[in-house]
Formats: structure tokens, sequence, C-alpha cells
């Protein structure tokens, strides 16, 4: 893959990791292939191809709308637009850090037999799960018919919400993919929190009804993320308040992942 | 101009147990700190390569001789970029294809074709380039019919040969090989050699780690003997 190999010991290793991301951006071709080619292998022995996760969706939402909008006492025509576009997004979400996670361990043989910036497994895992995520939003459709929902031009916030998110996963996806390649075990663990997370946010439930501990909500990173989706479609543009919490978690993370891949970017064919 | 050179380089391959695989064992090793814990603990490093200085120019084409284990893949995988050296200087010039591995990184759900495109887009083509391409792949690979079945469904002889005509053709300048060639027939390696030594006279640099002497002999004028992850002998073979 490479063309012109740098003297390694010249250039520093920062700068290496830089290459590696801006190599990584270039090699669009190769990771959005890639990509498509997990999405069609998952899907090859099925009739109904990607749309399968599209109806697991509806299914999901059909059989919960009802049930937890009677027990929270809220209207479903309120709640299920709001259900459904919050476990949509938790896909997209949980899907970055699960799948981000699991980069280069899944990408070993293509790891360590051919050449190519590191950056391309991570935005193979981003463009595969932001395919997905459109998947998801056709499950949106029925519901909008059923309830006579309208689209509305706020809901056009929702498309930077995304870019947020996916701004967020990347070095998400370093981090906990480099960790989870020496650490074997880390996954595992990582699987576990993300299943709590989803209890702890307010996605069957609303921010609302935790009364005077809407702290537990304010300063949830993944509620912060999932508002600048959800809120878009379901209320209307959030407040400036939750772009700046997403903007200083998207700042904290890039600080830290920066000069931790900067430094173990070289060991990562060692561990995978 | 294509070039590789090395300058003292050693390179380190630390070797990871269950323990230390593992974040709670390095955790519960660091909080009990027993004997048994602290020496396991330690991750053992093989030294892979050690002290490393080859100069190789435009035109070589050099066999790489070795037992196995004595570092013969390692030294591939440093070329291609995908090991760092842990000390010493690496300058490699050229654009690398390289046949490390017998899989590539292919998906073995998807087809002959398929896996075509997508390494071809790996080793840095375009798809009209990789389109262009393709039919020759596939006439040289031998395979036919076989491009539209999934690669999980080939024997290892066939995946070499997809392979190999893969990585000849992307017009490389510097061609890494690992033994791959023992796995095909005899109709195929002749056929490979063949087209091997062409390749070297289109002005390229051919690195070839193989134990069998007589393929060594046939295609390379420098060969380099490894024993142990240091060099012992370097023999140029004047044309």
């Amino acid at each position: 893959m490479s063309t012109t190999a740098p003297a390694w010991k010249a250039t520093s290793q920062a700068r290496l990791a830089w290459n590696d991301l801006k190599d990584g951006l270039k090699a669009h071709r190769v990771w959005v292939r890639l990509a498509r080619m997990d999405i069609k292998q998952r899907y090859r022995r099925s009739i109904l191809g990607p749309f399968w996760i599209t109806l697991t969706m509806i299914i999901w939402i059909v059989a919960l709308g009802p049930l937890y909008s009677h027990l929270l006492g809220v209207g479903s025509r309120g709640f299920i637009p709001y259900l459904a576009m919050g476990i949509i997004t938790w896909g997209l979400i949980s899907g970055v850090i699960l799948d981000g996670a699991a980069a280069f361990v899944t990408a070993e043989n293509l790891v360590r037999s051919v050449k190519l910036p590191y950056t391309v497994h991570i935005l193979r895992v981003l463009h595969r799960n932001l395919v997905i995520f459109a998947h998801n939003l056709v499950a949106f459709v029925p519901f909008m018919i059923y309830l006579g929902i309208r689209p509305e031009w706020t809901w056009l916030a929702a498309i930077p919400g995304v870019a947020l998110i996916l701004l967020a996963a990347l070095p998400t996806a370093f981090l906990l993919g480099t960790l989870s390649a020496r650490y074997r075990d880390l996954q595992q663990m990582i699987a576990s929190v993300v299943q709590l997370a989803f209890f702890i946010t307010p996605i069957f439930w609303q921010r609302e009804q935790l009364k005077g501990r809407t702290y537990i909500a304010d300063y949830n990173p993944f509620q912060i993320l999932l508002e600048v989706v959800r809120r878009p479609i379901v209320e209307g543009i959030p407040p400036m308040a939750t772009y700046g919490k997403c903007f200083i978690l998207i700042a904290l993370l890039y600080l830290v992942t920066a000069p931790f891949f900067a430094r173990y970017r070289r060991r990562l064919a060692f561990w995978v | 101009m294509p070039s590789i050179i090395l300058k003292n380089c050693s390179l380190d391959l630390p070797i990871y147990g269950t323990i230390n695989r593992s974040l709670k064992g390095t955790v519960m090793a660091s909080a009990t700190g027993g004997r048994i814990a602290a020496a396991s603990r330690n991750v053992m490093v093989v030294k892979a390569l050690n002290n490393i200085s080859l100069e190789i120019h435009e035109g070589d084409r050099v066999g790489i001789m070795g037992h196995n284990g004595s570092g013969k893949t390692s030294l591939l995988r440093m070329l291609a970029g995908i090991y760092e050296p842990t000390s010493g200087q690496l300058q490699v010039q050229g654009k690398v294809s390289s046949f490390i591995n017998l899989g590539l990184g292919m998906d073995s759900e998807a087809t002959g074709a398929e896996n075509i495109l997508l390494c071809g887009l790996m080793f840095g083509l375009e798809y009209d380039e990789i389109l262009r391409l393709t039919p020759s792949i596939g006439e040289f690979s031998g395979l036919g019919d076989f491009l539209d079945v999934p690669v999980r469904t080939y024997s290892s002889g066939m995946m070499m040969r997809l392979v190999f005509s893969i990585v000849t053709s992307v017009h490389a300048e510097i061609l890494l090989m690992d033994e791959w060639l023992s796995v095909g027939d005899a109709d195929f390696v002749v056929h490979a050699k063949e087209r091997m030594t062409r390749l070297v006279d289109s002005a390229s640099i051919l690195v070839l780690a193989s134990h069998n002497e007589e393929v060594v002999a046939d295609l390379c004028n420098v060969i380099v003997r490894l024993d142990h992850g240091e060099i012992v002998d370097v023999t140029r073979v004047s044309p």
C-alpha cells in the first residue's frame, strides 16, 4: 500500500500517526469496499438482505413502544417516535463502540499481511455502522405514516448530529480498538458497560421522569450524543448547551486518544 | 528508483501469554505481586531479527534462505512496513506489493473476482485499472469459473494461484514474497517463475523467502542466509 515509506527514525511517532490518519482518509475506496463486503457477508444468505435489520427494528418498536408508553403513563403518540429514534440512534452509538473495540482484532489477517494505514480499519467500522444506521432509519417510516407525522425542517439538524457521533466515534474506536488488541478480555468488559449504559440512558424512559435527579441524564455522554440526533426529530433544535457538551466530549476524546495512538501505533502489529 | 536499505535493524517481537493478554490478569498480577504472578507478568520477547544490514538495489532478486523460525517472514514483514524495526534504520523506496500471508486478508465469503477488486484497491490501484487487469489476473491464475465461487472453498494451491496472480499484476516496484510457490503444482510453478523473471527484468526488486535451494538458485542473484535472526552469509551471483 505504501508508496514511499519514510525512514522511520527520521520521522517522529506523532508525525507517523498523523500520516496514518491522512492516508487512511485518502484510501476511502478501500474502507468503503471493506464495509460493503462486511454488510453483504452478513446478509448473504437471507432473502430480505440488509433490510432484515430494518424489520428487526420495526418489531422491537412495535413490541416495546405501546408497553413502555403504558408503563410510564405517557401518550404513545409522542412516545413512539421518541423511542424509535432513541433505539435507532443507540444502535449507531453502541455499534461504533463495540465494533470499534473489535476493529483491529477482527482485521488481524489484514494487519499482518498488507501494509495499510490503521485508520482504514477504523473507518471501515464507522462506515459499516453508518450504513446499518441508514437501514434502520427506514424503520421509522412506517411509524411516521401510521402516526401521521410530517417531516419538518428542523429534522435536518439531525444530520450534523450524526456527523458529531461519528466524530466522537473515531477517537473512541482508536482507543478501544488498540486496548482491546492488547488486552483480549477488554471486549467483554466493554460489552457489559455498553449494556449497562443502555439502561441508565434515557431511551426507554424520559429525562423528565428523573425529577430531582436529571443530572443522571444531563452528564451522561451517551445521552448527549443521543440528543443531537433524536431531539431534532422528536422535539426540535437541541439547546446550545447540548452542543456545547457534545463538543467538550469530542475534544476530550481526541485529547486522550491522539497521544495514546501516537505512542502505541507501532506496537499494534505485534498485538493483533 | 526502487531501493531498500537496512542499517543495523533489529526487531523484538513480544510474545504474550494468557495472563498478560488479559487486563484482569495484569491488574491482579500487580495487586498480588507474588512470585508466580510477577514471573508471568513479564512479556517474553523474542529477538526475531538482530543487527541486519543489507542494501538492495534496482534489479536485485534477493533470495532469503534459512530454517523455519530463522526470521525470514519477520524480515519480509519489516520490509513491507508492517513491523517497524525496534532499532536501526530502514529505508524503503518504491511501491511495495507483498505476498506474506496465503489469505492476504481476503474475505473468505466473497468470490475470487470480488477479492481481486478488494486486493487491487488495497495495493493502491484505481477501479478502472483493476477492471482492466482482472481478465489477465483471472487468466494467469487459471482458475476459470472458480473465480465466481467464494474463496473459502479454495484449496491452498488455488488460493496461492489467485494471490500470486494479484500481487504480480499490480505493477509494484518491490515485490515481497514468502515461500508460497511450494503449494502450487509443477505446471504453475514453471509459469510463476517465468513471470517473476519477467518482473525483475522490468527493473524492479524481488525479495523471496524460501528454503527451496532450487527456486532460489533459479531466480535470485543475491542469496542471503539467515540464522537465528542474523545474516550469516550474503552471496552475490554475477549474472
